[in-house]
Formats: structure tokens, C-alpha cells, sequence
């Protein structure tokens, strides 16, 4: 199907109004949860009308079209992506796509998800069950025959030990057993959420890294991770310490931190950094971020409005009702809860609290209209050193000027640009220009065009890799989202 | 200008530093120490021993023309003959020359440098490198290129050549000098090029060529930048498998900090193809002191190649200048103390020996001149 068309139909199936559309009373009541009184999505309007909250509950009939995408970017050679996801009356979604020759399928259930794909005869197979208190979960993949032909595993076991704490242990082993080792990496962790507003991780990894020079080094990795919601400040950081031993023993250290602070209604501005460091050395790499995001509507950070409670609350009710779910704050990974949710046997007595999360979601959407965004790296491994700058400008729907505020506002379309320039070597520059236009039809629909001029680094001359145009194509269909 | 800003100056223009022996020199043929210093005044006819060989290794650059403006390709004997009589007489038992490939001129101007030095019985390293660009490092990746451009190495540098006369003590065939090729130099510094990929695409296939067709070339892995930035480079490139592929594992140093950084858990033999301190007052210290350091701390290291014999800057890291004299040229030691100590050295060990002088064993340096067929074969090989 070409992209046109596809367009044209889905917009078609989208537009389609929901036969059953569950409303709120919530679980938390609007008064608690926090400002913003949702919005009806109903009342919005898409350039392609307007978008009424889906039914998750509504079982496929037998089947219904919940994912589509398709892309194709060409650079030497043409490479087409397409996906499709379906749901299959009430018990589950079956997936199936390809990505150049890479091909997969995968299949989630009421509480199972699996995977599989492959290339070339090399396969990458994932299972995961999720119980009331726990989540095991196993990967595995398996190297063509070229490349040795082994199966990398890696079993992990999340222990829920409260609703807002989790215990992670995972192993890893290589059945090719490098330096005679089975056993490749050892990890134990945390993760601990207390309401909306803060998150910490913990996790101690021993791992045994085989090299190319026929020797293993033992590495232990400490890291703890932190966010925040202080106030109207959104900060995040995280830090580690790595201790490797072998014939070359050292120590590195670093972290990164991350502020995201709304300037009035519609002002983001956002900077971090992040560095990493060799115990008696100079600074090994380091990166600075800074932002600036001028928004057509109130800006409002996702762990400080309705959808973060009630994003909690379902969470939270979930669990109670033996689901065992994390809070999650994007819009992505809100929507595959979602899914998971709806396949559940008590799946009616949670329906009204995704309903009014997704509304939340919707009255809390971003509209960015005008955005600056620059980073500075250097790596003193590579001897590398980079800078990029990024421009972007938005037109919402319904089309009005950057500094009109609409809270009827949505986004449509989106320019970006980006200069970006990498110094490596004996002063050799490489300069990437690139830019894309996004053309969001509605909530659930978008149209990306990119292109972006590469010049070659050093490296990729000497691999006979010259000057390229990249040009991407890409067209999405998510329901729900 | 740095040594990098001349190394990159080099590669754009002839490098044409030259010299001769001038009229000021000692005798016919040595140099003209400063005040005070000593000269390991060679025996001026054919009586005495070889200079015993008791300094290590140093870098040099391949002059031709002393003016590195100087567009003229050809080679000044006078210039070759004032440097290699310096190696010679001052006791180096190796010397360090880049070869460009993409740079005819000095590709071919390195070629009496490695001869002479290897008839003498001093080994020769010789730098696969440009002074700039990616020209050889594109050809060296190349599958297709990779084959001609080693077998003009290999016919031009790896063939030994004749010894001046017997027992020179060289380790060689005949008791000539070995010749080693370094692969690139300080590849992430010069060319951006990461340790893993340098190992990987490089490094690899270029030893397996070489090895295939003349096991007796020592392969030199490249080294990386001499300062703190360096050892973990190293690191990456021994983990990837650097010291598999490769006979000598190669460490830049310029700064002491690097010593306790650079392990010494490595199993192949260590050479430290460029140390030196910037600033003529330092270099005593440097090699008297910091070199003993090097050896003491890193005990795989093997050989030290002090940087540099002569560059274009002043009061930095060059033992000697070279000066015009008239129609000739002369060379004037700059760095006293240092010249200083090495000629005692040599003194030390010959006890009292007339030493054979260069030019008694090298009477004209034209003999290892490129010939018709070494200019044949570059240009075949560059079309290639």
C-alpha cells in the first residue's frame, strides 16, 4: 500500500466515531488529582476533524487495526520499514513487521508478551510473564553462524515488594562461554516511586568482559538514579562508580544531571550535563545540553498535572487488583499499559480510570511552537568533539501565530532544522544538515519527512564512505496514543 | 609552532631541511658542538671501531631541501649525510623516519635514510604515515589498494641492503640494521581515527599482509598521543587485540604523568617510539633521568626514541640546528647538555678506541639515493 493511500484510509478508520466510550467517574477526582480540568478530547479538532476517545476496552471485531506504520529511508540503497499491530477480540495483539531484512512478530496477552524476530540467521527471541508480585522475563539471542553462532541469554526477575517498590535481579550468560565462562554479567537493583513526584533506582552490576586481546576484564558498576519534582523544577541525575579490574585496572566515574523548569504558562527551559571521568586523568567525555521550547498553550511537565495522578491511581489500582504495574509518564508507555490493562479479565473496573487518564493526557498536551536546542560534547577517547544546534518552529491547528496562546490548540505541523558539526583527528570537520517537517493529522496520526546532507568523518573516508543524502520518509498510526 | 604544527606544516609543503657538512664542523663530516660540549671525534682515516651503539633510538625528519618552501624534489646529499652522520656518531642504535605515501617528494627523500642507517648496522623504523590527510589510511583500509601500497614498503625499505663493513654489531642480515614499520601514527590524534577501528581495520589486515610476505619485517603498532589522553587510547587498542597483531607495542611520551599509566601488563615488548621534554634546558633531565623512569616503571620497554634530532623550531625539542654556511650547511648543537651526555656515553663505552668517523664507512650518501626502479615502483604503486 503506498503511503498516500494508507493515509487516506486510516484516516478514515480514525475518524470513525467509538462505539462505546467509557467517561469518568474517575478514581481520583478531579479536584484532587490537580489543576487542569480535562478537556473533552471530543471537543478538539484535528486537521482531519475531530479524534473521540477510544474505547479500550472494545474488543477487535475480530480484528482491530491499533498500529501502522510504514517508513523508508534512502541513502545508498532503500530500505522500507512497515509494521502493523491488530487486536484480536479480547485476549490479545498480534504484531508483525520487517525492517529492511529483518522480520518479527510479536504476540501480548493478559499478562505474557513474546517476541521473535530475525535476520540472516540470526534471531532475537524475547518472553516476559508478569504475575501479581513479579515479572520474569528472558531474552535470547543468537548470533549467525558467521559470527560464532551462540545464544546470548539474559533472564531478569522484577520482585514487587510494595506498590512503589520494586527489587530487579537479572544474569546474563553466553553459551559460546568466552574464557570458558557461561556466566556473563550479575545484576541486583531497585526501583522506588513515591507518588508523582519522585523516583529513585539503584543497581550494583558485576559483568566479565571478554576482549579481542584474550583476556578478561571483571567489571563492577554502581549507579544511582534520581528524579524529582521540586516545586515547578523537574530535576534528574544519576550517578556511578566503575571499577574495572584486569590487566588494565582503573576506575571511572561520573553521572549526568538534568533540569526541566516552565518560565511562566508557556516558557520550557531545560540544560544538563553529563561527564565521565577516569580516576587520575582528565575528563574522558562530557556533554552540556541546553533548551529553550516557546509553547501555543500552557506547558505543563508530566509528573505535575492530572495525568500524573492519575496515572498513580491506576497504577496503584492495578497492583492492588494483582496486576503489577509501574507508573509511567509517556505518552507511549501509557498506552501500552493500557493495552495490557484492557486484556485483563477485571478489565471493566479500570476502564473509567484509563479513559480519564487518557483525557488527562489529552488536556495536558504539549504544542510546541518555537524551540532552540544546543549541545556540546567531547570524547578525549575518540578524540572527538561535537556541537550541534537545533531550530524548530511549529504551526498549531487550528493555524495561528506563535505568540497567540489557544487552549484549544494542537499540534500539526512541525519544521525542524539541526547544524550539527563533529572535530576529530587533526582538525577534520564533518558537517550534518539536516532538516524535517512533521505533520501531525491528529492525535494518532503523523507524517515525518526528513533529510539530512552528512559529510563524512575520518573514519568513514578512509572506509571509503563519502559525502551522503539521507532522505526518510515515514507515516504513523497509533490508536489510543 | 609545536612538533604537531610542523609535523602538519611537513606534510604540506617539501619538507626541504638539509643540511651538509659546513666548515665549522669538527672534522670532516661531525658536528659543531657548543661551547664545552664534547665530541665523539671520529678516527679520520680507516682505523678505529665502529661508534659503539649506546643511546637508543631518535626520531628524524626526512630532509631534503632545509627550506621546507623549497619545491625542488631533489635531495641534498650534504643534508642526509649531517643527519645520519649525527645517529651515527652520537651512538643511536635506531632511528625513526616517516615515509608519506602521498608525498613523493619526501617519500623518496626518506629512502637514504633508512639505507645508509641500516648499512651501518642501526635499525629503522619507518613511519607508514602521511604528514596530512587520510590518503594512506584510505589506501592502507583498502583491500584492493592495500597490497601495493605494502609491497612498495617492502621493495624500497625492506630489502637489506649491503654492510658498510663487517661487525656493526646490527641485528640484521650480515650484521645491517632490522627495519620495522610503524603503522600510522598516533591514529586518533592525527586522523581521528578510534583505537578499536585502527586495530580492527588497519592495523590488522596490514600485518597479516606484511607477515605473509617478509616475516622478518617487525610490525610496529602505532602509538597514540604522549599525554594523559594517550594511555587510555592504548588501552582500547591492546584490549582490542593490539598486541596479536603486531611485534612491538609502541607508547608516545612526553609527560611523566603518562609513566604509572601505561601498565606494564602487556606481553609483547615495548618501544617508545617518540619521548623528549619541550624546552632545551629540559632534554638532560629528560633522557638522564626520565628514561631511566620509563625502564624502571614499564619493564617491557625495550627501546626509548628520544624526539627529536633536528625540526624547525627553536629551543624546543631538537638536539641540533641546521644553519646555512655559505653554499653548504653546518649544524650547530643547540641542545649542549644533552649532546653532552651522550657523546660521554659513547666515549665511555669505546675506552679509549679510535672510532671509525661516518664518512670513512659512508664515503658518498648517493649510493643509497632512490634509484630509477624506487621511483618506478612509487609511482606505479601511487597510480595503483
Amino acid at each position: 500500500m503506498s503511503p498516500g493511500l494508507s493515509v487516506l484510509l486510516l484516516a478514515l478508520l480514525a475518524d470513525e466515531p467509538a462505539t462505546q466510550v467509557r467517561w469518568p467517574p474517575a478514581t481520583v477526582p478531579a479536584e484532587q488529582a490537580g489543576e487542569t480540568e480535562p478537556s473533552a478530547p471530543e471537543g478538539l479538532m484535528y486537521p482531519l476533524g475531530a479524534l473521540s476517545t477510544p474505547d479500550f476496552l472494545a474488543p477487535g471485531d475480530p480484528f482491530e487495526l491499533v498500529d501502522l506504520r510504514y517508513g523508508f529511508s534512502d541513502t545508498f540503497s532503500t530500505t522500507h520499514t512497515f509494521a502493523a499491530r491488530v487486536r484480536v477480540e479480547g485476549w490479545g495483539y498480534l504484531g508483525a513487521g520487517f525492517e529492511g531484512e529483518r522480520k518479527g512478530v510479536t504476540l501480548t496477552g493478559p499478562r505474557l508478551d513474546l517476541a521473535a524476530s530475525g535476520e540472516n540467521g540470526a534471531y532475537d527471541l524475547l518472553g516476559r510473564y508478569r504475575g501479581s508480585w513479579l515479572i520474569v522475563s528472558t531474552r535470547a539471542r543468537r548470533s549467525a553462524r558467521s559470527a560464532g553462532g551462540g545464544w546470548l541469554l539474559d533472564p531478569s526477575l522484577s520482585v514487587r515488594l510494595s506498590p512503589d517498590l520494586e527489587l530487579v535481579g537479572r544474569v546474563a550468560g553466553d553459551t559460546s562461554r568466552p574464557d570458558a565462562r557461561l556466566l556473563r554479567s550479575a545484576s541486583l537493583g531497585f526501583f522506588w516511586q513515591r507518588g508523582t513526584r519522585f523516583e529513585a533506582a539503584g543497581e550494583y552490576v558485576r559483568e566479565y568482559v571478554s576482549t579481542d586481546g584474550r583476556f578478561e576484564n571483571t567489571r563492577s558498576t554502581g549507579t544511582v538514579s534520581l528524579l524529582g519534582q521540586v516545586r515547578a523544577l523537574e530535576l534528574s541525575g544519576e550517578a556511578f562508580l566503575e571499577d574495572t579490574a584486569g590487566p588494565f585496572p582503573r576506575r571511572e566515574t561520573g553521572g549526568s544531571l538534568q533540569a526541566r523548569l516552565p518560565l511562566g504558562s508557556r516558557l520550557l527551559v531545560e540544560g544538563g550535563a553529563r561527564g565521565r571521568f577516569e580516576v587520575g586523568l582528565d575528563n574522558r567525555s562530557r556533554e552540556y545540553r541546553g533548551a529553550l521550547t516557546w509553547s501555543g498553550r500552557r506547558f505543563i511537565l508530566p509528573r505535575t498535572g492530572e495525568a500524573a495522578e492519575r496515572t498513580v491511581g491506576l497504577a496503584r489500582k492495578a497492583t492492588e487488583m494483582g496486576y503489577n504495574e509501574r507508573r509511567v509518564f509517556g505518552d507511549d508507555e501509557r498506552r501500552a499499559q493500557r493495552e495490557r490493562l484492557s486484556l485483563l479479565r477485571r478489565r471493566e473496573e479500570l476502564g473509567d480510570d484509563m479513559a480519564a487518564l487518557y483525557r488527562a493526557q489529552v488536556a495536558e498536551r504539549a504544542v510546541p511552537l518555537l524551540g532552540a536546542e544546543m549541545l556540546d560534547g567531547t570524547d578525549a577517547l575518540a578524540g572527538v568533539s561535537s556541537r550541534t544546534a537545533r531550530l524548530f518552529v511549529g504551526v498549531p491547528w487550528p493555524p495561528a501565530w506563535p505568540w497567540q496562546a489557544s487552549e484549544s490548540a494542537v499540534p500539526f505541523l512541525r519544521l525542524g532544522l539541526e547544524r550539527g558539526r563533529e572535530t576529530s583527528g587533526a582538525g577534520f570537520r564533518a558537517i550534518t544538515w539536516g532538516g524535517s517537517l512533521t505533520a501531525s493529522l491528529n492525535r494518532e496520526m503523523d507524517l515525518v519527512l526528513r533529510y539530512r546532507h552528512i559529510d563524512p568523518t575520518p573514519v568513514e573516508i578512509i572506509r571509503g564512505i563519502g559525502k551522503r543524502r539521507t532522505i526518510e520518509l515515514s507515516y504513523v498510526y497509533a490508536l489510543g496514543r | 609552532m609545536d612538533r604537531r604544527r610542523f609535523i602538519r606544516l611537513a606534510a604540506g609543503v617539501p619538507v626541504g631541511l638539509a643540511g651538509c657538512l659546513g666548515p665549522g664542523c669538527a672534522r670532516d663530516g661531525s658536528l659543531v658542538p657548543g661551547a664545552g660540549a664534547p665530541s665523539p671525534t671520529p678516527s679520520p682515516g680507516n682505523e678505529g671501531v665502529v661508534v659503539p651503539k649506546v643511546n637508543g633510538g631518535i626520531n628524524l625528519q626526512p630532509l631534503r631541501r632545509l627550506d621546507p618552501r623549497d619545491p625542488d624534489p631533489t635531495i641534498v646529499p650534504d643534508l642526509v649525510t649531517l643527519q645520519l652522520g649525527a645517529v651515527y656518531e652520537l651512538g643511536f642504535d635506531g632511528l625513526r623516519v616517516t615515509a608519506p605515501f602521498s608525498d613523493r617528494a619526501n617519500f623518496l627523500a626518506a629512502i637514504p635514510y633508512v639505507r645508509a642507517a641500516r648499512a651501518l648496522g642501526i635499525d629503522a623504523v619507518v613511519v607508514l604515515a602521511d604528514f596530512a590527510g587520510l590518503s594512506l589510511a584510505r589506501a592502507l583500509f583498502d583491500d584492493k589498494r592495500r597490497p601495493a601500497v605494502l609491497r612498495l614498503y617492502e621493495t624500497v625499505f625492506a630489502v637489506p641492503p649491503a654492510p658498510v663493513r663487517p661487525g656493526l654489531g646490527g641485528l640484521g642480515p650480515g650484521g645491517v640494521g632490522r627495519v620495522a614499520f610503524q603503522i600510522l601514527n598516533e591514529p586518533a590524534h592525527f586522523l581521528g581515527v578510534p583505537p578499536e577501528a585502527y586495530v580492527r581495520e588497519l592495523l590488522t589486515p596490514c600485518f597479516v599482509a606484511l607477515k605473509y610476505d617478509n616475516p622478518d619485517i617487525i610490525v610496529v603498532a602505532a602509538a597514540e598521543v604522549g599525554n594523559v589522553d594517550g594511555p587510555p587510547r592504548i588501552r582500547a587498542m591492546i584490549e582490542a587485540g593490539l598486541e596479536y597483531v603486531s611485534d612491538r607495542v609502541a607508547y608516545h611520551i612526553y609527560s611523566r604523568a603518562v609513566i604509572p599509566l601505561l601498565s606494564p601488563h602487556v606481553k609483547s615488548l615495548v618501544w617508545v617510539t617518540e619521548s623528549g621534554a619541550a624546552g632545551t634546558g629540559l632534554h638532560l633531565g629528560w633522557v638522564r633521568d626520565t628514561f631511566v623512569e620509563i625502564f624502571d616503571r614499564i619493564p617491557d620497554v625495550s627501546r626509548i626514541f628520544y624526539y627529536d634530532l633536528f625540526d624547525g623550531e627553536r629551543g624546543v625539542y631538537r638536539l641540533l640546528d641546521i644553519e646555512p654556511d655559505g653554499p653548504k650547511f653546518r649544524a650547530v648543537v643547540e641542545s649542549t647538555a644533552l649532546y653532552s651526555f651522550l657523546a660521554d656515553r659513547v666515549l665511555a663505552k669505546a675506552a679509549g678506541q679510535p672510532l671509525l668517523g661516518f664518512d670513512a664507512l659512508i664515503p658518498d650518501i648517493r649510493a643509497y639515493f632512490p634509484t630509477a626502479e624506487d621511483v618506478k615502483a612509487y609511482d606505479e604503486a601511487f597510480e595503483a
